[in-house]
């Protein structure tokens, strides 16, 4: 009984003592793991530098390649605001290349081109707001696939409250995106939006394109 | 007894950390194997690859979910949508006439695409690039159905259509695509790319249609 006893108490003061190490070692072997796997991402990636706007130059901005040409203030447009007296359009006038060997949609394109604090154009949030839809400047026709290979000249479009004044300048934001492996399906995909060129460009007034 | 008894624990706690240190040792090499192992395991690129039913035009493409068989192909800078829409292309309209009888259940085959010699994939859309199922297709009841898909004229020689089910390219694995070789060359690139006669894209209908 005396001796059933002491080994139940020693039993039962060692155990703490025997997991202590044990679990100190599978930490440390966790974190070793982890180190020699690449070790651990930062929460928060350093902002990217963004370049200054240049008007007809070329800007890579991951899935396209993005060159703005102008600027400029329309009226009304097909499909756009078309009969709409409360709107007007502004109308950014650019060239467009697909990168890679697969078709990009015309939403990840519109997404990509922004502006940034224009009165009357209406943001979900705060921040730049990307535009509303992209046409084809040959045929009129919404460009809703950019395909690998063609150079298309297209119109990217904001819808404007003509309660506001209509702009002289207009600061355009370019966002680019990074190819990299989806930790959600490992799948490749353009993901990270952030702003990479931005600057301010002259808004053309139809009156002063007729004169 | 007594004596080995007392003994004993003090053995243990000498050999104890090395036994802890070579336990973590031993984890680590199993996750450096496993990683290793994953890497050198063609895991992404053969045993997940899709199986491609090939064919030409004219072929009844037989594929798990259906049976595929291009009709005609043809070209030009321009088409008409089935809503009356002139679309103007800077390359080349390769519009390909097929059609789709399902398997088994209702079926509906949302990944249509070129795949030009490079192996560059030109998709369909909703706008730009025509082309529309009409729903889900019974099983037996052919569907007729048009693709129009714009291209660089040098991607025309060699190209092939591409019909599968799932839309996202990540879900093909393992699973049938069809692959039909439109027995397009240089001549009908160029033929096409100097052409501005539209070419109709024609809505989805069922049934077998005009014999051609």
């Amino acid at each position: 009984m005396t001796e059933s006893g002491g080994r139940l108490r020693r039993l039962g003061s060692r155990a703490p003592r025997q997991h202590l190490p044990l679990a100190g070692s599978a930490a440390g072997a966790i974190v070793l793991a982890v180190l020699v796997a690449g070790g651990f991402d930062p929460m928060e990636k350093p902002a990217a530098e963004v370049e200054p706007l240049a008007v007809g130059e070329s800007v890579d901005l991951g899935p396209f390649v993005v060159t703005a040409d102008r600027l400029r203030v329309v009226d009304e447009l097909p499909g756009v605001s078309e009969g709409d007296d409360g709107t007007r359009v502004l109308a950014l006038v650019a060239t467009v290349t697909a990168t890679g060997t697969t078709t990009q949609y015309g939403a990840m394109l519109s997404e990509s081109v922004a502006l940034d604090g224009v009165p009357g154009v209406p943001a979900d949030g705060d921040g730049p707001v990307p535009a509303d839809a992209v046409y084809v400047m040959a045929d009129g026709t919404r460009l809703d696939a950019v395909q690998p290979g063609l150079e298309y000249e297209v119109a990217l479009v904001w819808e404007q409250d003509v309660r506001a004044d209509a702009p002289s300048e207009a600061r355009l934001v370019l966002v680019g995106r990074t190819l990299r492996e989806s930790s959600i399906d490992r799948s490749m995909e353009w993901l990270d939006p952030a702003p990479v060129v931005a600057g301010d460009l002259e808004v053309t007034a139809p009156a002063e394109e007729e004169s | 007894m007594g004596g080995r008894r007392v003994a004993h624990p003090a053995s243990g706690r000498r050999t104890g950390l090395p036994r802890q240190a070579a336990f973590a040792v031993l984890l680590v090499a199993a996750l450096a194997t496993g990683r290793a192992v994953e890497g050198l395991m063609p895991v992404d690129d053969e045993t997940e690859a899709p199986f491609e039913r090939t064919g030409g035009v004219g072929d009844r493409v037989e594929t798990r979910w259906g049976d595929v068989e291009v009709t005609s192909v043809a070209g030009s800078t321009r088409i008409e949508d089935p809503h009356g829409t002139i679309h103007v292309t800077g390359g080349v309209y390769v519009v390909v006439d097929w059609t789709y009888t399902a398997a088994g259940e209702p079926q509906v085959p949302t990944y249509v695409a070129i795949r030009d010699a490079e192996g560059r994939e030109f998709r369909t859309s909703v706008e730009r690039n025509p082309y529309s199922s009409g729903g889900a297709a019974q099983p037996g009841i052919p569907r007729r159905v048009s693709a129009a898909i714009e291209l660089p004229a040098d991607a025309v020689d060699g190209a092939r259509l591409i019909v599968t089910l799932q839309p996202n390219p990540e879900d093909h694995r393992r699973d049938d695509i069809a692959v039909i070789d439109l027995g397009l060359t240089g001549d009908d690139a160029g033929a096409w790319a100097a052409s501005d006669e539209p070419v109709e894209v024609a809505g989805a209908a069922d049934g077998p249609g005009d014999a051609p």
